[in-house]
């Protein structure tokens, strides 16, 4: 009976491998384009706004036609783009270049040396930003005004470090904690000090986990939003903030926060794929593996 | 240089940098929470009250217990439905198609767009008049053609829920691939021989050994929509009425709008008293994870 | 209890080539084990038994029933993983009633057909740990119940022994050879240890480069292999292979000339003469077919192992184990003709004697 149950050789090919999966694939594909759409549509339809005339950006129409008008108007004086964009990079290039050392050297003495109570105190570190930002900004606010910082890329890139240092200290600690320790001591046993072998060879082993760190500082830089909407008045507005500035009382320029939006998310756009390597050891690293 | 030294070399910069723009303020925060200090007032700090601001809050102030319930019906909807969508999301997308990964990687673009960006886009895809989702949505579900979404008390809650959940479950998708990813494969295919279905699979196997995950990104989350500000400024300012007025937005409001530095101070105090909570809950898990 | 076919099978991975066309039949109640190098195929093969991957062509057949398109439940086989695949956050006891439970057994039977297997792999006392608490022995004891709680089809084993330490490899060997033996259930078994494969199999599948390379009794696998790659990979020290030419009834290489039975005794070019270690012995004096210089000399306890430069090839010899001799002295040494196997260096294949 068994014999008969089996089909010839030459009938063999005939049959249908993937009978299981073909319906359930098809559900599949479909869902994940419904869900790409619902992502992208939104995010198209605001790049594709940057392009339109006013009139156009009242219509609900798919097709227009393109315009550079926008971005002009975008970069003139009422909406200073330009300087927005200058401030925002001053700001968030000012951040990176003092994070990523500092946090790299506190990485390391956290991972290296022993402290009582051993990975509380960067966890502590990190435990603060879950302070609401509302409660912190009070008092830097009166601070910076005695000072004299207000609204300046200097009060900005302060408070950047603080959300920012917490997280890179936390990550590129991860990282280093999971080097051997035959590297460092061979390199000490070859003569050189520790801070010699950190810098030798640590630090350049820990690349992957600092790049890590200084994406997601960047990208948390970049769209720093409240503590620069409480900060900053005219001089030294950074692109969130200037978002608002299209809401105007004569009504919203929606096509002029377009072209901002455009302006904040091509240099995400140009990361994108390092954002999803790098980013998601973020937030969750260490308590997600 | 002895190892001392270095340590404490190493670690200086970011002691002292974390002393002024960290440590600091939260401590000089509960100061002010102490005392009555309105800056339109007084440009100095005023009388000491004691824990005089936070009887008031707890005891006289039915709008701060109205913001309370308003941020945990955000908290509520806006983690569960962030945490189940991005759990199927990662399921759908956890393969190495090419068309899955690169869905991912777009999908991650909505993430890495600026809070800001993401309120006041969606306010413009929303707008009654010319807002392209707002026409989706009325094409769709024709009952709703008189309501001007972001407008109404009904519907503005949901578009703030809604938004959030669009802005975050691409983050949490990817953490969720990342886990799923690791799981180890032969316990999935020593089930599959031991005779279980798909379904059978997900929750009997894979969900338990997600359970430390899972309880760890609803903790974030919670965290992160207790926190949750800048749509509810670019999106609604708190309105219409005082409907999506949470508590981050209410304490942002008295302290910048009313100037109320004191008041908004003990406010905040308290928001973070429950972030404590929330926080130590997570340190104590990552602790875990740690090990 | 059932046989397991393979009928022209073959997987590719993209381009590359995962396992090429082949066909077999493992007949009801052998243990059959496929023994190769890593990425020989033989997981590969085993795991398209399984229903794991789906085979780019051919059909698999279980007990007559062609399976190739059934999920893995449906094949109603049971396997063992390298790591064991034990579920971490059930116990042992759930671990082991699993099929059961997925079949929809009342909990009192799982309870005492769990019982009953524990009892054999001697796990009683260890029914309400969870699996990170056992050790690797004990882990590996709940996944063979786990696959035996249940009379499956047949019997998968992937590499199960290979996270052991070696005592315990061997404790447990035995312990899988009497259970199979036992129950009398159709086994595949996969390994890269030429031992295991010696020891448990009634028939071993030689593979390499994703395609068998040999399919017999281990007998017949270490007599009479059936190319160089098998005999170059069974046997511990292998077979020793020697380049070099047939003429006038004698094999001929650099520094070493032995004579050859009358059934391999016709003149070939380019072949190669293969030897094992024990049909080398060791001579007094220089009467040998041939003489080098030794290059290491080794003590195993049993016996000593020579190693031999001859022109230039490197002969490995098992000697008395009374036998001593100094790194660089000249040693002299008898092959015996009735032991030696021929292979063709263009094929690669044997060259039979009763066929030449």
């Amino acid at each position: 009976m068994t014999e008969m149950a089996i089909p010839l050789a030459a009938d063999r090919k005939r049959i249908r491998r993937r009978r299981r999966g073909t319906a359930l694939k098809t559900v599949r594909v479909v869902a994940i384009l419904a869900l790409s759409l619902l992502w992208l549509a939104p995010i198209a339809w605001i790049i594709a706004t940057a392009f339109k005339s006013p009139v156009d950006v009242l219509s609900l129409d798919i097709f227009f036609t393109p315009t550079l008008e926008n971005f002009r108007r975008a970069f003139g004086p009422n909406y200073m783009l330009g300087d927005r964009l200058w401030n925002s990079t001053i700001v968030t290039v000012g951040t990176l270049i003092v994070a990523i050392p500092v946090s790299t050297a506190a990485a390391y003495a956290f991972s290296r040396f022993r402290f009582p109570g051993g990975a509380i105190w960067p966890l502590g570190l990190l435990a603060t930003q879950f302070v609401p930002a509302v409660m912190v900004i009070i008092p830097l606010f009166i601070l910076f005004r005695t000072v004299g910082i207000l609204d300046t890329p200097l009060a900005l890139i302060g408070v950047n470090l603080s959300i920012v240092i917490p997280y890179a200290i936390w990550m590129i600690k991860g990282f280093i904690d999971a080097l051997p320790l035959d590297m460092e001591e061979a390199a000490m046993t070859d003569g050189s000090s520790r801070f010699r072998a950190m810098i030798d060879v640590v630090v350049p082993v820990a690349m992957p986990g600092i790049v890590t760190a200084t994406i997601f500082c960047f990208v948390v830089t970049w769209n720093e939003f409240f503590f620069a909407l409480i900060l900053t008045q005219n001089e030294s507005v950074t692109l969130p903030v200037s978002l608002m500035s299209a809401r105007t009382d004569r009504g919203d320029a929606w096509e002029i926060m377009a072209v901002i939006g455009l302006t904040i998310m091509v240099p995400m756009m140009l990361i994108s794929r390092l954002v999803q390597r790098h980013f998601l050891k973020g937030l969750t690293t260490g308590a997600v593996r | 240089m002895n190892d001392t030294a270095l340590k404490w070399g190493l670690l200086a910069p970011a002691i002292l940098i974390s002393a002024v723009m960290l440590f600091y303020p939260i401590a000089q925060s509960f100061w002010y929470s102490l005392h009555d200090w309105n800056l339109t007032q007084s440009p100095d700090l005023g009388a000491f009250l004691g824990f005089g601001n936070y009887v008031r809050l707890l005891t006289d102030d039915p709008e701060f217990w109205d913001s309370v319930w308003v941020s945990t019906v955000f908290a509520f909807f806006s983690v569960t439905i962030t945490i189940s969508l991005s759990l199927a999301m990662a399921l759908l997308l956890q393969g190495s198609s090419p068309l899955e990964v690169n869905v991912r990687t777009l999908l991650v673009l909505a993430f890495a767009m600026s809070p800001a960006l993401v309120g006041i886009s969606w306010r413009f895809l929303l707008s009654p008049e010319f807002g392209a989702a707002d026409a989706v949505i009325k094409w769709l579900i024709p009952g709703m053609r008189d309501v001007p979404i972001l407008a109404d008390t009904r519907t503005a809650m949901a578009a703030l829920v809604l938004v959030d959940v669009w802005h975050w479950s691409p983050y949490f998708m990817l953490t969720f691939v990342g886990a799923l990813a690791s799981l180890p494969q032969e316990t999935i295919e020593a089930a599959q021989v031991d005779g279980a279905g798909r379904t059978r699979i997900f929750f009997g196997i894979m969900l338990p050994q997600l359970r430390s995950v899972l309880t760890v990104t609803i903790l974030l989350k919670t965290i992160f929509s207790v926190k949750m500000l800048e749509q509810v400024i670019t999106m609604t300012k708190g309105g219409p009425g005082t409907s999506t007025s949470t508590v981050p937005y209410m304490v942002y409001e008295t302290a910048f709008r009313w100037y109320d530095f004191g008041y908004a101070a003990a406010m905040a105090y308290f928001l973070a008293f429950v972030m404590l909570i929330l926080a130590m809950i997570y340190a104590r898990l990552t602790m875990e994870g740690v090990k | 209890m059932a046989s397991v076919e393979l009928v022209d099978i073959s997987k590719h991975f993209g381009l590359a080539v995962g396992v090429e066309t082949s066909s077999m039949h493992v007949a009801d109640g052998e243990f059959m084990v496929f023994l190769g190098p890593s990425g020989c195929g033989k997981t590969t093969t085993m795991r398209m038994i399984a229903g794991l991957v789906e085979p780019t062509e051919g059909q698999i057949i279980i007990d007559g029933e062609d399976v190739t398109d059934a999920p893995p439940k449906d094949r109603d086989i049971a396997m063992v993983f390298q790591n064991y695949g034990l579920y971490p956050h059930m116990t042992v006891g759930d671990n082991i009633g699993y099929p059961l439970k997925v079949r929809g057994l009342s909990k009192e039977d799982r309870r005492s057909k769990v019982a009953e297997v524990a009892g054999k792999v001697e796990l009683e006392h260890l029914l309400d740990r969870r699996p990170a608490a056992l050790s690797g022995g004990q882990r590996q004891r709940v996944a063979l119940a786990r696959a035996i709680v249940r009379r499956p089809k047949a019997f998968l084993m992937d590499e199960p022994l290979s996270n052991l330490d070696a005592q315990l490899r061997v404790t447990m060997r035995a312990e899988i050879k009497h259970l199979q033996r036992e129950l009398g259930i159709t086994t595949i078994y996969v390994t890269h240890d030429q031992i295991e494969a010696m020891t448990l199999a009634d028939r071993i599948a030689v593979m390499y480069k994703g395609s068998i390379q040999q399919l017999g009794t281990p007998e017949e696998i270490y007599d009479t292999p059936a190319n160089l790659f098998v005999a170059g990979f069974i046997g511990s020290p292998p077979m020793n292979l020697i380049q070099g030419a047939v003429k006038d009834g004698t094999f001929q290489a650099e520094g070493l000339s032995v004579p050859l039975g009358p059934d391999l005794s016709r003149d070939r070019e380019d072949v190669t003469l293969g030897i094992r270690p024990e049909n080398i012995t060791v001579t007094q004096g220089e009467d040998g077919h041939a003489t080098g210089k030794v290059y290491s000399f080794e003590m195993t306890g049993d016996a000593v192992l020579a190693t031999i430069d001859v022109g230039k090839a490197r002969i490995c010899a098992r000697g008395d184990r009374r036998l001593r001799a100094d790194l660089g002295a000249r040693l002299s040494f008898r092959i015996d003709p009735a032991s030696c196997h021929l292979f063709d260096n263009e094929t690669g294949s044997r060259i039979d004697p009763a066929r030449s």
